[in-house]
């Protein structure tokens, strides 16, 4: 726990006082696809945002009220439920908003019609263009109990191993190429290094808006691993360690990626 | 875009409207233009669903007709010049957009210029 916090903390000063070597995703993009990203007349992913404001308006907005009121929020995800057992992401959260009420919380992981689906991701994109520009800021709630932080702790650890281990018929790890060959070449992409901060991305290979979670799950297919589920703890977990490895980066809002 | 019941369109028209200028319009439509080839996890392929014709008026002139099929990409973009004639009409200028996918669905849209 201790050593979280020195790491923590060291990530702060990081940001504030040392030269950050950190950067978006955004900067390892063609020059087209970045005037792309920078288009608003083009950009696809405005198709999404615009639902989603709609969204946010007709289901959201009597509870939560204005959007600008929740972007701070938007930026501290994944959390862990107060029970510790659930790791939850925007995405899940969004989900699990729609269905309160209409059927009983889900235990099991809930798929990819529904993480994936259009509502969610418009309402996902939506909620981050408007936390662009806030800082990522996951950790323990202040609040928490010793066995809750200690719960967090177990989780962000998962991640990290699952970041460092080696997996797949190409038996690599995250940090292969995501620390140890960024901006180097693979086929015609650009490795960056994976830091969380566009998404929902428009990815121009599904020619759609997708999450993380199914950006994670496409990365276990570029090693050629076995997938883990939509929504599973493994794809969590790494989202936290990633998440609080880009903890005081800005969010880009969502995002063209290759 | 694979709700059916609501494909977005966004249309952005740039330029001073005057008769006898030249406006330029872009043109998006939410639309999966699933071209049939893909499979699913389940080794079944994706049902084809493309928008087949395009058509874009100013007031009751036809500016285009578009015959687009599987070669063109999720998402669709169109950017086009739009010419005003000299007479301007007694309502004033409108652009209508509108689609029919090879299911039968069909988006449209009216956009006033002024």
């Amino acid at each position: 726990m201790k050593a979280l916090w020195v790491w923590l903390g060291l990530g702060v000063l990081c940001a504030s006082s040392w030269a950050d070597t950190r950067t978006s995703g955004h900067v390892y993009l063609s020059p087209q696809l970045q005037a792309l990203q920078d288009d608003p007349q083009r950009n696809p992913v405005a198709l999404w945002q615009e639902r989603g404001q709609g969204l946010w308006q007709a289901q959201c907005a009597s509870c939560h009220g204005a959007m600008d009121s929740v972007k701070r929020s938007v930026a501290s995800f994944p959390r862990l439920s107060a029970d510790g057992k659930r790791l939850a992401n925007l995405e899940d959260q969004i989900l699990r908003c729609q269905q309160r009420g209409a059927a009983p919380a889900q235990t099991s992981a809930p798929g990819t019609a529904a993480l994936e689906s259009d509502s969610v991701l418009s309402l996902s994109a939506a909620l981050h263009q408007a936390a662009k520009g806030e800082r990522i800021q996951v950790a323990p709630s202040a609040t928490a109990s010793p066995e809750h932080a200690a719960q967090w702790q177990v989780r962000l650890s998962s991640g990290e191993r699952l970041y460092q281990t080696r997996i797949g018929r190409m038996n690599l790890a995250c940090m292969h190429c995501h620390d140890g060959k960024v901006g180097a070449q693979m086929r015609a992409d650009t490795i960056s290094q994976a830091h969380p901060t566009g998404f929902p991305i428009y990815r121009m290979a599904w020619q759609t808006l997708g999450s993380l979670d199914r950006r994670l799950r496409a990365c276990y297919s570029g090693v050629q691993a076995p997938i883990p589920s939509a929504g599973s703890a493994d794809l969590r977990d790494l989202e936290l360690f990633l998440k609080v490895r880009a903890n005081g980066m800005l969010l880009d809002g969502p995002s063209i990626r290759r | 875009m694979a709700e059916p019941s609501n494909f977005p369109i966004r249309l952005t028209v740039t330029g001073v409207v005057q008769p006898g200028t030249s406006l330029k319009a872009v043109l998006l439509i939410g639309h999966p233009m699933e071209s049939g080839f893909r499979t699913m996890e389940s080794g079944q392929l994706v049902p084809k669903n493309v928008i087949e014709t395009l058509l874009v008026r100013l007031n009751d002139t036809t500016l285009f007709q578009a015959s687009t099929g599987i070669g063109i990409s999720a998402n669709p973009y169109f950017a086009f010049p739009v010419s005003l004639p000299e007479a301007v009409p007694p309502a004033g200028w409108h652009l209508s957009v509108s689609w029919v996918d090879d299911k039968g669905q069909r988006g449209e849209l009216k956009r006033e210029l002024r």
